[in-house]
């Protein structure tokens, strides 16, 4: 009854409103193949040991610029989960001995990494319109994608617990119904 | 929980209009008053929120005229954000001599949303609702409204929010 009535309501969503970024599910135990690289996504997912790693796999025909950006609910009990992600691949810059040290598993000869821990204090607020939610966030960080293949990991650092997204890309699109299939999972 | 928190108030509706079938009002099911006042408990789906959003409602044309002006103003909180609505809208009551009544409506709203480390989302639009209400008595009445929301200033988005209510004729 709730999916039909929300249904309802997206659809009649006048059309220019109705842009809205890809949602998908992460999961630790499977790769997230992206098929539509230039498109923007918001994927989201839950630490449940705080041990996982998730991976996101892309593959552009050409270099593209594109912003990326980690989220958590903005609920009391996670206010201390800070996922980290970082965009690694071929041609990309070498990271810092830092960066190096905090990645989840080593990177492939060859590969470079964009690395974002999110620790910026106090931390960003991103109020987001079409699910109507408060988000922390590591902000938008512009990031050139090679062309070729490349990867996100998101893990935690702290080892902490809980759900978050990860935002990527560029296009809008409609293909905001499929958040009906695990509404809970995006919109509480 | 949730479930338990909406299923309650259903159960009073259903229990009123039983009630009101089995001692049924005079001809006239509800009294010849200007201003009504309804507490509406509302979930709101998209942005998860749960609260009272109070009313009034006057009928500015003679008695018969289903027409009302309606003004509310909600306070709903959710895991993440304090929710402050305010609504002025239209509202057509129809067979306000009857026992179930049916009502229609649309409107403005400002929506306000509120966390403790960011500046308040102000988000302004338009809403349609739809409901039913029931006369218990000529002046107290239950029923179910659900209203869909369209912002278009401030962000964005469609909302949804089914209430319960209570109202009484002043």
């Amino acid at each position: 009854m709730r999916r039909a009535l929300v249904l309802a309501a997206l659809l009649l969503l006048p059309e220019r409103l109705a842009v809205a970024h890809t949602p998908g599910k992460l999961l630790a135990s499977t790769p997230y193949e992206v098929r539509n690289p230039a498109d923007s996504y918001a994927l989201f997912g839950v630490f449940h040991t705080g041990a996982e790693r998730f991976v996101v796999k892309l593959a552009h025909a050409t270099r593209f610029a594109a912003p990326v950006e980690i989220f958590v609910p903005h609920v009391d009990e996670l206010r201390r989960h800070r996922p980290a992600y970082a965009v690694v691949g071929p041609g990309l810059p070498a990271p810092s001995a830092a960066e190096l040290a905090a990645l989840p598993a080593p990177l492939p000869a060859g590969w470079g990494a964009e690395v974002e821990l999110n620790q910026v204090t106090p931390r960003p607020v991103l109020f987001e319109s079409i699910m109507r939610r408060f988000y922390w966030t590591s902000e938008p960080l512009a990031v050139v994608f090679p062309a070729g293949p490349s990867e996100i990991w998101v893990w935690s650092p702290a080892k902490t617990t809980g759900k978050f997204g990860l935002g990527f890309g560029v296009e809008e699109g409609g293909g905001y119904l499929a958040a009906l299939d695990d509404w809970s999972l995006y919109a509480y | 929980m949730r479930t338990s928190a909406i299923a309650r108030p259903l159960l009073a509706v259903l229990l009123a209009a039983t009630a009101a079938r089995a001692d049924p009002p005079d001809e006239c099911a509800t009294a010849p008053a200007r201003f009504t006042i309804a507490v509406p408990a509302e979930v709101t789906v998209v942005g998860l929120t749960y609260g009272l959003r109070p009313e009034v409602a006057y009928r500015p044309g003679a008695l018969g005229s289903a027409s009302r002006l309606r003004l509310a103003v909600g306070v709903l909180d959710g895991p993440d954000q304090l929710f402050v609505p305010l609504s002025l809208g239209y509202r057509a009551m129809f067979r306000g001599r009857q026992r179930v009544q049916p009502a229609v409506g649309a409107g403005v709203e400002l929506q306000h949303r509120l966390v403790s480390d960011y500046p308040a989302v102000r988000q302004y639009g338009v809403y349609v609702e739809v409901g039913v209400g029931i006369a218990a008595t000529p002046r107290l009445a239950f029923g179910l409204m659900v209203a869909i929301d369209v912002m278009l200033y401030g962000g964005p988005g469609a909302g949804l929010g089914p209430r319960v209510f209570a109202s009484w004729r002043l």
